[in-house]
């Protein structure tokens, strides 16, 4: 699995990897229903500690973004299904939020803060 | 309470009137990986070598296993489950690698010659070459593979990867993660590599001149420490048991502060401060604000605290 | 393994010492043969196989003579050996791995003293034993108590030695170091033992190389006047040593 750490980026490792993963998803690099390494695999390769792994991998469960079965073995999960609108809404506002906020600051317009937003939602591709 | 894998109360040596290890309490559970730091001469490696018998203990006590170093029967039970790599990694300079596995073979039952063939070859020791005749970074490898393939319950580990090349410091990390820490062993390390530690380890702790000053889980010190840059007139030295370390600037004050940052920083506000910023810290920075000595620009540690800040409270 | 590990460490000077010894019982054995001619060197049997009144003093002069050879075998491989003892190994660097083997320091001490002996006893019994059989098949005749009883006699020597630079090694924690000492003791105690013997006419029985010395001087083994006492002395001092450098190591730290 192509993932990798920036340790000496100031964000921890699990955030990293919860971040990677989400982005594999989004950009159909993963798709619903592949396998996860394990934590043991992930952690020796990545040469990290199998907790972070773990913290990561709860994480991206209660998030939706992968489930596990009680066999063992972590899966990319389809869509969010358990969750509803307003709670994904909820989750993307800070974002949201970051962006305007930032935006504003560096004096751009509304029209080229959205038209930076779409650029990026073009360059994921996959589902519209 | 499970039984801790190491565990340490008041323990302390004094070298004549030098203290080299002070009142140290550590608890270390199964399981854990446990990064040891401190500058040279902080007292680490006099610490390893009480809990495996190599010197007494001036005060206080220690257990490894259940099993108290002291006493020569009990330390028998903790050599035989415990692997060592001492700082000073030498070895018999007549016998080549492969005669020093088979003299270090004998001694543990769990030992596997699979992860010794494993090792040699990950770590390219050249295995018919007589010891004194290896270089020193060969020479740390052989230490460590000696250890590393007891398949032991504790490992304790004084600079693994001292005089290693990045190469085989990360073959050296892959074999911990893969073989050790997957297997539920519990790895009490001391490191100068702090990024290697920070990798790695779920614990550290910082000594410094023989006393712990910090005890935390490394998931603690990235999602609650917080270095708070302020500045202001009159600022008390902050009396709050969250703060790690103050240090002066100048005009600014920075403060390590292990929990709840924001309320600190209120008070702060309310003293008429200004912060300036609140930004997570890592491991690095830690470490150096906690023992780095007066600076030329800095008026020192102020209110630099001597306890250790744990995180079991 | 610890044995292997003796073993393999002493390998080096054990062959050494028996080789040494092994050419100067030969050499010994053969030397009243040597005869020169024309410049070069030839063995003459003649003086082995000539009747004799009493062929067994002609025997013991040449067992003698192998003796004067190899009686200092025992000291030599007591220095040679003990110098390896686990004291040493603070100055070599491997005591911290020595002592967190699951093993107890004074199995470490008392095993590789063990060894020592075992290589000394071997040092002392191939020289002679093999000068015994040679100089019995030239002679024809196999009565050699003299040199058999003799290796027994060279261990009784340089078992003490040997406790003692195990001794002297354990508390310099040094090879050279143990040595120097070693031999410094043994200056000492023999420029006592003459000014107690010389100027204050003392008389001082051997303190424990009697025995030796008994068999020495005595051209017949019939037990006039063996020495016990330094028997007794040498056994304990044999003892006491090791036990001592035990007792040092027991407590040390590193």
């Amino acid at each position: 699995m192509l993932l990798h750490l920036n340790p000496s980026s100031g964000v921890p490792v699990y955030l990293q990897l919860e971040a990677q993963v989400k982005q594999a998803v989004a950009a159909g690099a993963l798709r619903t229903g592949d396998a996860l390494p394990s934590t043991r695999k992930l952690a020796a390769e990545l040469r990290i500690n199998p907790n972070t792994v773990a913290r990561a991998y709860q994480d991206l469960e209660r998030d939706g973004v992968t489930r596990s079965i009680p066999g063992g073995g972590t899966f990319v999960a389809d869509g969010l299904p358990g969750l509803l609108k307003s709670e994904k809404v909820k989750r993307l506002r800070p974002h949201a939020r970051q962006l305007a906020v930032e935006g504003r600051q560096l004096r751009l317009t509304r029209e080229e803060t959205l038209k930076l937003l779409e650029e990026e939602l073009d360059r994921l591709g996959g589902q519209p | 309470m499970s039984e801790r894998a190491i565990l340490t109360e008041g323990l302390s040596k004094s070298f004549g009137t030098q203290a080299a290890v002070a009142e140290l309490n550590l608890q270390i559970q199964p399981g854990a990986v446990y990064g040891f730091l401190g500058r040279n001469g902080a007292g680490k490696t006099t610490t390893m070598r009480m809990l495996l018998g190599l010197v007494r203990p001036t005060k206080g006590s220690t257990r490894v296993l259940g099993h108290d170093p002291t006493r020569e029967d009990e330390l028998m039970r903790i050599l035989e489950r415990v692997a060592f790599v001492p700082q000073r990694k030498q070895l018999y300079p007549w016998a080549t690698p492969a005669e020093l596995v088979r003299m270090n073979k004998g001694y543990f039952p769990r030992w596997s010659d699979d992860a010794a063939a494993r090792l040699a070859q990950r770590l390219e020791i050249p295995m018919k070459t007589a010891f004194r005749k290896l270089s020193i970074g060969n020479q740390s490898k052989v230490a460590l593979l000696l250890a590393l393939a007891q398949e032991a319950e504790v490992l304790i580990l004084d600079e693994p990867s001292a005089g290693l090349d990045p190469v085989m410091v990360d073959e050296i990390l892959r074999t911990l993660i893969e073989d050790h820490v997957s297997q539920g062993h519990t790895i009490f390390l001391s490191s100068h590599h702090l990024g290697e530690v920070e990798q790695i380890c779920d614990w550290v702790g910082i000594l410094e001149q023989g006393h712990l000053l910090l005890e935390s889980r490394l998931e603690e010190i990235r999602q609650e420490f917080r270095l708070v840059i302020a500045t202001g007139e009159g600022l008390s030295v902050a009396s709050s048991s969250n703060v790690v370390s103050a240090t002066t600037d100048g005009r600014f004050r920075r403060y390590v502060v292990a929990r709840e940052a924001d309320r600190f920083a209120a008070e702060l506000r309310s003293q008429g401060a200004a912060i300036l910023e609140i930004t997570p810290l890592g491991l690095r920075e830690l470490f150096l604000h906690l023992v780095r000595k007066e600076d030329s620009c800095t008026s020192g540690n102020a209110g630099a605290k001597r306890e250790a800040v744990s995180s079991f409270s | 393994m610890y044995v292997w590990k003796c073993w393999r460490e002493t390998r080096g000077r054990f062959f050494f010492l028996l080789t040494l010894f092994v050419a100067i019982a030969i050499l010994l054995t053969l030397l009243p043969g040597l005869q020169e001619r024309n410049g070069s060197l030839y063995f003459d049997r003649r003086d082995y196989t000539i009747p004799r009144h009493d062929p067994s003093v002609w025997v013991n002069l040449v067992s003698l003579m192998v003796l004067s050879g190899v009686w200092g075998a025992g000291l030599l491989s007591a220095a040679f050996l003990g110098a390896t003892s686990p004291g040493s190994e603070f100055e070599t660097g491997t005591i911290e791995y020595l002592w967190t083997r699951p093993r107890t320091r004074a199995s470490i001490t008392l095993t590789h003293w063990g060894v020592c002996l075992a290589e000394m006893l071997m040092v002392a019994i191939v020289p002679t034993y093999l000068a015994a059989t040679l100089l019995a098949t030239l002679t024809g005749n196999w009565n050699q108590s003299l040199l058999l009883v003799a290796p027994w006699l060279i261990v009784i020597v340089g078992l003490p030695m040997l406790g003692l630079t195990t001794l002297m090694t354990a508390l310099r924690r040094s090879a050279s170091s143990g040595l120097l000492y070693t031999a410094a003791v043994v200056a000492v105690y023999l420029i006592l033992r003459q000014i107690a013997n010389g100027p204050l006419h003392l008389q001082l029985p051997p303190l424990f190389a009697g025995p030796a010395l008994w068999l020495m001087t005595n051209h017949r083994p019939y037990p006039i006047m063996f020495p016990w006492g330094s028997l007794v002395r040498a056994v304990l001092l044999a003892a006491a040593f090791p036990l001592a450098a035990q007792y040092l190591l027991k407590r040390a730290e590193v």
